[in-house]
């Protein structure tokens, strides 16, 4: 599927990956593809920045929103102390132990991987750009994929900035067909 | 047991959400502690099947859950 992605949609790709690296995600996800198609310089990214999606907009929610997953309160409320669990794994693996990207598996090698909404909506990028009869995947293709899922984090990210989802769906789909 | 963990667990008994939460917790720390643990059985030098046996599951789930990262031939 990759072969298909234009020059935009790659740099999409590889962008969501750095920004995930950065942020020492565990997962790539598609706030951060959302993030990596804003601060492009194609139509998708004009498309994300004429509604008002700027990537300086969408990466300060994306940091807020990345809160701790293993959610100290909610544990101490079962009874679980994560301080104690965590002092226990230090002193058997070593400092950060806990809180490091998972070292022992694929991410030695590659970074994060892509979660399966992230995956999920690639696919559906290839999806939209087989119904619209068009040959390359653009990246706002990928954009299309983002945002064709209410439950994706990516349409959490939207509409938290007050961008009108289907407006900016109508936006993308007529500058595609203009470019095509 | 302290006053504040006993009353966490009260508010807990009436807020599924909390407790629903500490169940999604819970499974991201267990899966760091496997992780971990494999890791550390693996430099021991523990075999997949032993592994597997301790953790209660088949060889093949273990061997695919956390040795894909130590074979660079199966790398596309």
């Amino acid at each position: 599927m990759f072969e298909r992605f234009s020059r935009d949609a790659r740099a999409a790709v590889v962008g969501a990956q750095a920004f995930g690296r950065e942020l020492r995600a565990r997962r790539i996800t598609t706030g951060h593809l959302l993030y990596a198609v804003a601060a492009g310089e194609d139509d998708a990214a004009a498309a994300l920045r004429a509604a008002g999606a700027t990537p300086i907009r969408l990466r300060d929610a994306i940091e807020r929103g990345a809160a701790d997953p293993l959610d100290p309160e909610a544990l101490r409320a079962i009874g679980v102390d994560l301080a104690a669990v965590r002092d226990a794994a230090e002193a058997e693996f070593g400092p950060g132990a806990l809180d490091a990207p998972d070292a022992s598996g694929p991410y030695r090698l590659r970074g994060p991987v892509f979660a399966d909404d992230a995956k999920k909506a690639l696919e559906l990028s290839l999806r939209q750009t087989l119904k619209a009869r068009q040959k390359r995947i653009e990246a706002g293709h990928v954009l299309l994929g983002l945002i064709q899922d209410e439950r994706f984090a990516s349409v959490r990210l939207l509409t938290e900035a007050g961008v009108d989802v289907a407006a900016l769906r109508a936006d993308v789909t007529t500058r595609l067909r203009a470019a095509a | 047991m302290s006053d504040g963990v006993t009353l966490a667990r009260e508010a807990s008994s009436r807020d599924p959400a909390v407790g629903l939460r500490a169940v999604r917790a819970l499974r991201e720390l267990a899966d760091r502690l496997e992780n971990l643990q494999v890791a550390g059985a693996r430099e021991r030098g523990w075999t997949w099947q032993e592994i597997a046996d301790a953790l209660g599951v088949s060889r093949q789930a273990v061997h695919k859950k956390h040795g894909g990262g130590r074979r660079l031939g199966r790398e596309k």
